[in-house]
């Protein structure tokens, strides 16, 4: 190689590894969607019905996988779902491979729920009942009963009054407008009379359940949330 | 050298130039760190030697395990006396960063500064060529720009860290910085600053010696798939997650779908859901930036950092091009306190820029830099609730003379703008006018300002010890255990133990279930503002929590993320694995060594540090002397709730009386002066103590 063909091999070389440095290591971010917001928003919302594109052999493994697989997506499966393509289950089928998979011991994992709109399935290895719970909820309760649920859940457990702008995140994804008219029918709804407001000194709303909850105790842990433990991290 | 510890200490006195190396086993008993740094003080620094006299010393030790693959182990202990407290008693300083694991990996387990140069130095360490350079051409610089030039003159992969101006010009509030943005405060800026030592710059090549390596890396896997959970060792997500049977909104396991590292190189990248079990996605789950600083950080954070060796990565890297308006870099970053105290000064909040709250990022931003630089400190946020109070009570008006009252841009501070923290930081770290008194600390400025019982008492302003220091996780951490705490050292208390657990995002259910197993008791264990009287189940809790601090900055581990006291893992039933520090010090030492035995060690420390707190105070009666400083407003505060009543922190003076006994007691001290005893100084193996003590008439009969 004479030296100008050296320099040029060098050049492009350096060219190279100057490309490579500015462009993103892919095989570092492999776990990750490297993505414009703007152009493809993120946190899709996976929709059951189009996981499996294709016709498939409705056995009850093949049901069994596709549930769990929605639960890692952090979805609920839809008895509705197995009666509507890609499964095409009839009803007499759909009741024969859900009741395979009651008795089956390596399905143990799956757990159903019952509503009065349809039913829905989750598996426990990849989905916790509390969050089942919560979209067993979204899926076939109100607003405002899903959200006195959420209260009265953290008030009992935790327990802690229940910030309102935690509904604009996920699982919830409520608007204001959404969570306004929630409020709405809990302030003026006989069944929601546990159900009380309480500000912190920063004016952010919480609310609590006085069926496990004083509002004292309320009052003083939203201050602390809120101002307090900002205050002393 | 030994398998974990380097078995050498480097000893530089700065009157002599003397450079020496000698033997650390026999410090061996006092493990490293914090235990190294007691005792040399105990032994070397006698009472009455004053924070800058000649006579004083910085000791930064490390312990066995920093540097050797344990996570979150880079973290130094820096021993010294207090520049801003009442009676300059002994405190420690807690730094991350890489200066730790070089410090072990040139060679040494501690490096002990003494004596006064007469010139302005650096101290240069290659292993073992260790020298002292005349500093002429940084003195007067930052410490970014230190740092520059240091890595310039020696390399990139040299670890720096360096006091700024107001380590050279005395401020009590300072501290140093080390790899650009990691800080180590409480005063040692300025002791470092009357040194005249500007930085210490470290490059080692040799390496830990580790006994088991193949234990060691099982032991980290077991714990990062098992036991860790985010910052804090908070283990529920923020937000609800179809993994998580847990969430809580205060947890700093703030990842998430939907949100972003939204400035990174190459595209945002998306923190997402990290359930446990993946080792590899651990560094995601702290979203510091967006947690310290509000949703508006999102879109300015390039990626989260950390200290050597650590997966947890809580420091922000942020990009805010609005910084540059003000003369700053627009990138930086760190964490906690110092990543978002800066604007917390302006009465109306800070003013926006292009995007609702993104004041507050780029105030920060353009805050920490520059009081980075300049090597101030805050005092755990004190500093800048001073300010607030001062200004918002005329002080200011009172004190400051009319020409340098009437200098100061109040217009900004009213406006929220950043160019009045430029001023302000100036004045403070240049010791600029009357005003520069406030980084003297809240001890010095109640008495030179006269500001009264009513500073002290403020709720607001939260002081917990008249003797100068803020709360750290006190009365509202666990009622009488943070309390406690709280009193015990002669700083704010850098005690995360408790804390840990009370944030960790469990249902208190479950904490009192843990707590039962720990304690003895679910009655150890009050839920936040549901506060009982004090019990003995409470003392072991409160001696678990401190004791298991001074553990992490003996070996050293970060105590913001150790211990492991829960987990994540429902499968675990959310439990940790306390036993987690004696397992990786055996593998990594090659020492047989139980939970037991550490806490032990842990015990002689703490209690050394006690003894070493009656002697510089010359009094054995500490309960009166020194932890019934409690400022009034921890009993006082909201005073329509009656104490022991949902809703309250407020705390009861007989039963914190009660409760102080019974934590003397616990620990084998005096029970009514609160000082250690011969037969518990003995017990610990420290017989010598209890003589120098016995001598000096500080040992109770």
């Amino acid at each position: 190689m004479t030296a100008a063909q050296d320099e040029a091999h060098d050049a492009a070389k350096t060219a190279s590894a100057t490309e490579n440095e500015e462009r993103p290591d892919l095989g570092r971010r492999r776990f990750l969607r490297l993505t414009n917001r703007e152009a493809q928003p993120a946190a899709e919302t996976v929709v059951p019905e189009s996981v499996v594109p294709e016709p498939v052999d409705a056995q009850p493994g093949a049901i069994t996988n596709h549930i769990r697989q929605c639960s890692r997506q952090a979805s609920l499966t839809k008895r509705s779902a197995m009666t509507a393509p890609p499964f095409d289950l009839s009803e007499e089928k759909l009741v024969e491979v859900l009741a395979d998979i009651a008795a089956d011991p390596e399905c143990a994992d799956i757990v159903s729920l019952a509503g009065d709109s349809d039913h829905y399935y989750y598996s426990e290895k990849h989905m916790t009942a509390n969050y089942a719970g919560i979209l067993f909820s979204l899926s076939e309760k109100n607003a405002d009963q899903t959200l006195a649920e959420a209260v009265r859940f953290e008030c009992k457990t935790y327990p802690r009054p229940y910030h309102v702008a935690m509904l604009k995140q996920e699982p919830y994804y409520f608007d204001d407008e959404k969570i306004s008219a929630a409020l709405s029918i809990l302030r003026s709804s006989d069944i929601y009379r546990d159900i009380k407001p309480v500000y912190a000194s920063n004016g952010e709303l919480y609310l609590y359940s006085d069926i496990t909850m004083e509002y004292a105790e309320a009052q003083g842990l939203c201050e602390w949330f809120e101002v307090e433990c900002h205050q002393n991290p | 050298m030994a398998d974990g510890w380097t078995g050498k200490i480097l000893r530089v006195n700065l009157s002599t130039g003397v450079i020496t190396k000698e033997e650390s086993s026999k410090y061996k008993k006092f493990i490293g760190g914090m235990g190294i740094g007691y005792k040399i003080m105990f032994d070397e620094v006698p009472p009455g030697t004053q924070p800058f006299d000649e006579a004083n010393k910085l000791v930064f030790a490390v312990g066995p395990l920093t540097g050797s693959g344990a996570p979150c182990s880079s973290r130094v202990n820096i021993t010294t006396l207090s520049t801003f407290t009442r009676d300059h008693l002994v405190v420690d300083a807690h730094m991350g960063g890489f200066f730790a694991a070089w410090l072990k990996y040139a060679g040494y387990d501690a490096l002990v500064i003494e004596g006064k140069s007469p010139k302005p130095v650096w101290l240069n360490i290659n292993d073992d060529e260790v020298s002292l350079e005349d500093a002429a051409f940084l003195w007067g610089k930052g410490t970014r720009g230190t740092t520059d030039e240091l890595c310039r003159e020696l390399g990139a992969e040299t670890c720096v860290a360096s006091i700024g101006q107001a380590g050279e010009n005395l401020v009590p509030l300072s501290g140093m910085l080390n790899s650009r943005n990691h800080s180590g405060g409480a005063g040692t800026g300025a002791v470092l600053g009357s040194k005249k030592l500007k930085a210490i710059a470290i490059r080692g090549t040799k390496g830990v010696n580790v006994a088991d390596r193949m234990e060691l890396k099982r032991l980290n896997d077991y714990t990062l798939t098992q036991l860790m959970g985010a910052n804090n060792n908070h283990v529920v997500p923020s937000t609800p997650q179809a993994w998580a049977e847990f969430s809580d909104p205060r947890s700093r396991w703030t990842a998430r779908k939907g949100l972003y590292w939204g400035a990174a190189e190459g595209g945002p990248i998306e923190t997402g859901e990290n359930p446990p079990g993946n080792q590899n996605t651990v560094g995601f789950r702290t979203m510091k930036s967006v947690f310290d600083l509000g949703p508006a950080a999102e879109k300015h954070t390039v990626k989260m950092s950390g200290c050597h060796s650590c997966p947890i990565r809580c420091m922000s890297q942020l990009k805010v091009p609005q910084a540059k308006q003000y003369g700053t870099p627009e990138t930086g970053g760190n964490t906690c306190v110092a990543n978002f105290v800066h604007t917390t000064i302006f009465p109306h909040g800070p003013k926006d820029f292009d995007d609702k709250g993104d004041g507050t990022v780029v105030g920060n931003l353009v805050g920490l830099t520059l009081f980075d630089d300049y090597g101030l400190w805050c005092n755990y946020g004190q500093l800048h609730r001073d300010f607030t109070y001062c200004y918002e009570h005329d002080v200011f008006k009172r004190v400051l003379p009319e020409e340098e009252y009437n200098s100061i841009p109040w217009n900004l501070l009213e406006a929220g703008d950043p160019a009045f923290i430029k001023d302000f930081y100036h004045r403070l770290a240049y010791r600029v006018g009357e005003l520069s008194h406030l980084s003297d600390g809240s001890y010095v400025i109640a008495e030179r300002w006269k500001l009264g019982e009513k500073y002290w008492a403020d709720p607001e302003n939260h002081l917990w010890s008249t003797r100068g220091w803020p709360v750290h996780h006190a009365n509202e951490a666990s009622a009488q255990v943070g309390s406690i705490i709280n009193c015990m050292y002669n700083r704010d208390a850098m005690t995360h133990t408790h804390i840990n657990f009370i944030g960790s995002g469990l249902p208190l259910a479950l904490k009192k279930e843990v707590a039962a197993e720990l304690f003895g008791s679910a009655d150890a264990y009050d839920g936040t503002k549901d506060y009982t009287p004090i019990n003995q189940y409470k003392i072991k809790y409160t001696k678990w929590a401190i004791l298991r601090s001074c553990l992490h900055d003996t070996l050293t581990l970060c105590n913001w993320v150790w211990p492991m006291t829960v987990s994540p893992m429902k499968s675990r039933s959310y439990r940790g694995d306390l036993a987690l520090e004696a397992k990786y010090f055996k593998a990594v030492t090659g020492d047989e060594m139980t939970e037991e035995g550490l806490d032990l060690a842990a015990e002689r420390i703490f209690t050394l540090h006690r003894a070493y707190t009656v002697k510089l105070l010359n009094s054995m009666d500490l309960r009166n002397d020194h932890d019934w400083s409690i400022c009034a407003w921890v009993f006082d505060k909201d005073p329509d709730k009656p104490v022991f009543t949902k809703g309250t922190d407020k705390m009861d003076q007989a039963d914190m009386k009660k409760s102080l006994t019974m934590f003397y007691t616990e620990m084998g001290w005096d029970p009514a002066l609160g000082c250690p005893t011969r037969k518990t100084l003995v017990r610990l193996g420290m017989e010598d103590v209890a003589d120098d003590l016995a001598a000096r008439h500080l040992l109770p009969a």
